[in-house]
């Protein structure tokens, strides 16, 4: 820890001499010697930017609050006998099965049935502008010799807030609002926090991050490089990016992805070079012979960064909390990746093979034990009370089942023994926590769970199976849709308003493998189309990849993935008007994942917020459209990118265009403008369609298809 | 001044024979015999009359003067096209007229020089094997200086420019590019670093590294500015001219070497630039992807076939026009036999050049001034650069850099005017010592440039980190 400071004030040390030192050394150099030899030697470079991004359609992004799915449909609840309190009394079946949370309990004195609204409880968000941000970047790189230099590059950024969506203390009296604990809670307790990234235990996930609500400085490059001969090596932090494939990552194996500043809808032909993630590595590259290239490379693991929630470009559901990320806890940041890398080139031909060993950067989610203590009813910070009689009942009825292990109850049963002093402590042994902004009926778990690639019933079965303590609080395992259902809205409307999930991230190691090869096709006639058109070809195979498995159990699934990319690149010039556009096609199909490293078996669920078909009011719980994952094979992607420059390089019109064969498509086309004396300025519009045919749920791009956006960056580099 | 021999145009019929019978350079006497006797005087080979833009112009321009738009008409049979419109347009043009260069030693390095020397008086020579490409008496792949001391024909000259295009085994410029906009105002600054490292064709007669089937390595590293700093290009040459290059890139949005498709010469590499991959040292492009190869005339001319450094700033850029800082401020002088040819880019289907005319100087087959014509036949770009000795000024007018042998001085190129006559526009490019971290290099180690250059692994490790 007192290290990782250390490291940090020398960094920011090292950031005030880069803006600083131009100046300062200058005059130095005047004076001779080795200094000023070292300073004519060293050169710094900044840019200024600032990129807009303004929503263009009336959609918002679906998982933050304000925008959730059923934010403004009324959706019936009604609660059901838990099968411990009725069907299967003291574990034992006593009535037929198919009773089990099939049994209403009619509302006869107790709140057991009512209709809920997200939006009686959390305020609608209207926000413009998706996003705004202001940054500052600069490099320094300071050649000592020609064979030793030494580059540092800093990022700062600043997100003015100017979105200003939910505010998690606006509902400090409302269930008691969202408590933390347990872990630390900083990017759910209060308004959005668009950058930090930390661990568990709040230790930051890039020790040399420097980071608060609304801004973020840290390092993607600062290295010493020594070269000689046909060696070079590299050691400090540093990103590295393998393959020829853009965009769709093959053998680009080697650093995780920061998703923070506006998720992967940058301008596209930028690739990754704004989320690699940097991370502390010692590379070595030999160009073995004239033809051959060796890379090879030990790096710190450092993990991919998802968004925090309620950020403009969130993907993950805000009701549940910020993944807990076991990064520290779990020793992970102790771990090693390494990899090796050959690429040869034989005339029109080349070859490349890949092999490494990481510790998969997007980790594996699965249910985590919240350690938030609270029952079904409480006070308010205003003094006022919270909680309905039915959570009353059941938190009366926990108390008085017998402690587990006594003299009233030797052998445990769910009926009448409990492990806990109370139900607020069972539930602390539980991912689930009684809180506003959360999940409010059946329906929206369903469709929360199919945004994310879960199956809503098995991920409910698993916490269950996997943390007792819900069976403690009569929770037990369903059987399809409907008892699904009726638990979920037993337990929701017990709770009064909502329940929030805590689930965790870990990581594990897996070996990939690739093999690549490439040909520059050559025709007689060189005004085909195919003349000097280049083929890629690229090949990932990894056996024992663990994926997030879709029922968020611990451990994940594991599967044995290939992953197969083909590219086509062209200068092609249409009119001797203006200069060779340039042209690229890529094809990508994957065993396992989605092309954001989502498991597929994930796919197929509910995407929607669909109508209430039963009529509000009954007893009943409402099932129409409601429909958990069934998965695909494969999937498989179409790109079409390119640019096509103005006469001068004025202007550059740039396309990409990336088509999910299942149905989505997400399109953007890009003037880019120079005009001169260091500035640029970019407009680009972010189409995304994820129901252009078939069954939506299973395309990639329908998880993000609220952000059609026009855009603007304007940059200044000195 | 010597007593004229022959008539006032003499030299001119008989370059015009030279033409019309397939005859080298030379007038008094071939240009190879003289460079076998190492005689230090031009004026053996050429009558004196072509050496005096005085006699040129019937007495109306002399070294000392200044060509402007008001006396250019005596002197407009003596420029290229392009060159005139820049005098008489919009842009008024000035350029002093120095004294011409007469030492054939000073018109190019020396250890091109020698090694051509050797060549004419060893018998070693080129000629063109079954598919274009140049090899020597043997059949085998040519090393020494120029291949053809006095070219013939279109092909002779255009593989003249070709194989050893900076006339140095080992090249490590600087480039510092200023691209202006119509209205005179500076738009783009770059500077970036530029090497050339042949494998074969070189004056040592080695072949590098045993890279017996390239010609060279070629790359470019953008140092400033920012926007572009970090991305490299490299560009491998066959021997076989037929064979467009390789090219591989470091872009640092990709952050990684990519293999990139080449056969398109015809883009501006960075914004506001005037100047195509195809242009420089009007042999861009190996000269077999062209065709149509042909010697248009052979005539005196002025021109920057010789530069003069001495007037060049600590940084060695030469001074700007004090009415047009589009221009620099740089001499021209006669050259008593150029080469007037031109080719069309056969090979690049669509190309929106019909044609390219270069003005090459006999004595040295390099060329001072490359015109590209549109696709209607108009004037579109003119590439004109000077090559000289770099010795003189500084600030005790001794200035003296040394070429790679550490005993001559380095003779290389020194100013390109790119200037696009169809919207104003100009790329104003000189050898630089050193701006944004690159510095130029005479004396850089060939193994070093390699590794450093001229790899995939280089690329990786120029590129931004």
């Amino acid at each position: 820890m007192r290290s990782a400071h250390a490291i940090r004030r020398a960094m920011v040390a090292g950031m005030i001499t880069m803006a600083g030192s131009s100046a300062a050394w200058g005059d130095e150099g005047e004076v001779g010697g080795f200094f000023s030899d070292l300073f004519a030697r060293t050169t710094f470079v900044g840019t200024v930017r600032s990129d807009t991004a303004v929503r263009t359609t009336g959609l918002q992004n679906f998982y933050d609050q304000g925008n959730m799915p059923y934010q403004h449909t009324a959706v019936p609840r009604q609660a059901y006998l838990p099968p411990s309190l009725g069907s299967a009394l003291l574990g034992t079946q006593v009535l037929p099965a198919a009773t089990n949370w099939n049994i209403p309990i009619p509302n006869i004195g107790l709140h057991t049935n009512d209709t809920v609204r997200r939006d009686t409880y959390i305020k609608s968000d209207d926000v413009k502008v998706n996003y705004q941000e202001l940054r500052f970047s600069g490099e320094m790189n300071m050649a000592f010799t020609d064979n030793l230099r030494f580059n540092v590059q800093a990022r700062a950024v600043f997100d003015p807030d100017i979105s200003n969506q939910f505010d998690a203390r606006s509902l400090i009296n409302t269930q008691g609002g969202i408590p933390g604990g347990g872990a630390d809670r900083y990017a759910d307790t209060g308004r959005p926090n668009y950058f930090e990234a930390r661990g568990r235990n709040g230790r930051n996930l890039n020790p040399t991050e420097f980071a608060g609500r609304k801004y973020m400085v840290d390092f993607p490059t600062a290295l010493l490089e020594y070269k000689h001969d046909a060696f070079n090596l590299r050691l400090g932090i540093q990103q590295i990016a393998w393959g020829q494939a853009i965009f769709f990552q093959t053998f680009d194996v080697p650093n995780g992805l920061d998703f923070r500043r506006h998720l992967v809808l940058d301008r596209a032909i930028e690739e990754f070079s704004d989320k690699r993630v940097p991370a502390l590595a010692l590379r070595g590259a030999w160009q073995a012979t004239d033809e051959m290239l060796i890379d090879s490379y030990i790096s710190k693991f450092q993990p991919s960064i998802i968004p925090n929630p309620n950020t403009p470009f969130n993907v993950a559901p805000a009701q549940f909390y910020k993944p807990l990320d076991n990064y520290f806890t779990g020793g992970y940041n102790n771990k090693l990746n390494f990899g090796i890398r050959m690429k040869s080139d034989y005339g029109n031909w080349g070859y490349s093979a890949m092999a490494a060993s990481r510790y998969n950067p997007l980790g594996v989610f699965s249910w985590s034990e919240s350690g938030i203590n609270r029952g079904l009813h409480g006070t308010n910070a205003d003094g006022s009370t919270w909680g309905n009689s039915l959570g009353t009942l059941v938190q009366t009825a926990y108390a008085a089942k017998a402690p587990v292990g006594g003299t009233l109850c030797p052998v445990y049963n769910p009926t009448t023994c409990r492990m806990y002093d109370s139900l607020g402590e069972a539930l602390s042994h539980t991912p689930l926590t009684i809180a506003p902004a959360g999940v409010y009926s059946n329906k929206e778990w369903f469709t929360s769970a199919g945004l994310i690639r879960l199956d809503a019933v098995k991920m409910l079965n698993t916490v269950i199976q996997e943390y007792p303590a819900l069976r403690d609080v009569y929770a037990s395992e369903v059987s399809g849709i409907e008892e699904a259902s009726n638990l979920l809205n037993t337990f929701f409307a017990a709770s009064d308003g909502s329940i929030r999930g805590t689930i965790q991230r870990d990581y594990y190691r897996e070996s990939v493998f690739g093999l690549g090869g490439s040909y520059v096709m050559e025709t007689e006639d060189p005004g085909s189309f195919w003349n000097q058109f280049i083929i890629n070809a690229e090949a990932q195979y990894t056996p024992n990849r663990r994926l997030t498995g879709t029922d968020l159990g611990h451990g994940g699934e594991k599967t044995n993935e290939y992953i197969l990319t083909l590219v086509g690149e062209k200068w092609f010039r249409y009119t001797e008007s203006f200069p060779a556009a340039y042209l690229a096609f890529e094809f990508q199909h994957r065993s396992a994942t989605d092309l954001v490293g989502l498991n597929l078996n994930g796919y197929g669920g509910l995407m929607r917020s669909q109508p209430v078909e039963d009529p509000i009011g009954l007893q009943g719980n409402d099932y129409s459209h409601l429909k958990v994952a069934k998965g695909i094979s494969s999937a498989d992607y179409l790109a079409f990118a390119g640019f096509q420059p103005w006469p001068n390089r004025k202007y550059v019109f740039e396309w990409a265009v990336l088509w999910d064969v299942r149905g989505g498509v997400l399109a953007q086309p890009l003037v880019k403008w120079n005009p001169g004396h260091n500035v640029s300025v970019d407009f680009f519009y972010n189409y995304l369609n994820g129901h252009l045919y078939g069954n939506e749920g299973n395309n990639l791009i329908r998880v993000i298809d609220w952000a059609d956006e026009f855009n603007i960056r304007i940059g200044y580099q000195f | 001044m010597r007593i004229r021999k022959y008539d006032f145009n003499y030299g001119r019929r008989k370059m015009m024979e030279s033409v019309a019978y397939g005859l080298g350079a030379g007038v008094l006497m071939p240009y190879d015999k003289l460079l076998a006797k190492e005689i230090d005087d031009i004026g053996k080979a050429y009558p004196d009359e072509l050496l005096s833009v005085e006699a040129q112009s019937k007495g109306k321009v002399k070294v000392g003067d200044y060509i402007t738009k008001d006396n250019v008409e005596h002197v407009k049979h003596l420029l290229d096209p392009g060159v005139y419109e820049q005098i008489t347009g919009p842009e008024n043009r000035k350029i002093y007229i120095k004294a011409p260069t007469t030492n054939p030693r000073d018109l190019v390095s020396a250890a091109y020089y020698e090694a051509t020397v050797q060549d004419v008086k060893s018998g070693h020579a080129g000629k063109f094997d079954a598919n274009g490409n140049v090899v020597d008496e043997n059949g085998k792949k040519w090393q020494g200086g120029l291949p053809f001391v006095n070219p013939k024909s279109g092909q002779e000259v255009w593989a003249n420019m070709c194989l050893n295009i900076g006339r140095a085994d080992n090249a490590c410029y600087v480039i510092e590019q200023k691209d202006y906009g119509a209205n005179g105002k500076q738009e783009y600054h770059y500077n970036f670093q530029w090497v050339e490292l042949n494998s074969t064709a070189r004056t040592d007669r080695k072949v590098f590294k045993g890279m017996e089937n390239e010609l060279r390595r070629q790359s470019v590293f953008f140092a400033a500015s920012p926007d572009v700093r970090g991305t490299s290009f490299l560009s491998i040459w066959d021997y076989d001219m037929r064979k467009i290059p390789e090219l591989y890139g470091y872009l640092p949005e990709f952050r990684r070497v990519r293999q990139f498709p080449s056969n398109q010469r015809f883009e501006p590499l960075v914004p506001g630039a005037v100047w195509f991959l195809s242009d420089p040292w009007a042999a861009g492009d190996p000269f077999l992807t062209w065709g149509n190869h042909k010697i248009v005339e052979r005539k005196p001319m002025l021109g920057p076939w010789a530069s003069d450094f001495s007037r060049h700033d600590d940084n060695w850029e030469p001074p700007r026009q004090k009415d047009n800082p589009k221009f620099f401020d740089i001499p021209y002088e006669m050259s008593p036999e150029v080469i007037v040819t031109s080719c069309e880019p056969i090979g690049y289907p669509r190309s929106p050049v019909s044609k390219r005319v270069a003005y090459v100087d006999a004595r040295n087959s390099m060329a001072a001034s490359n015109i590209r014509y549109d696709r209607q036949g108009k004037l579109w770009s003119n590439f004109e650069m000077a090559h000289g000795q770099f010795k003189g000024g500084g600030k005790d007018g001794k200035r003296l850099i040394l070429s790679a042998d550490g005993k001559n001085p380095a003779w290389s190129w020194t100013y390109v005017h790119i200037y696009d006559f169809q919207n104003r526009r100009m790329s104003l490019c000189n050898h630089s010592k050193g701006a944004a971290g690159v510095e130029a290099r005479f004396q850089a180690d060939p193994e070093w440039l390699f590794n450093t250059y001229c790899t995939a692994q280089a690329l990786q490790a120029l590129g931004r980190a």
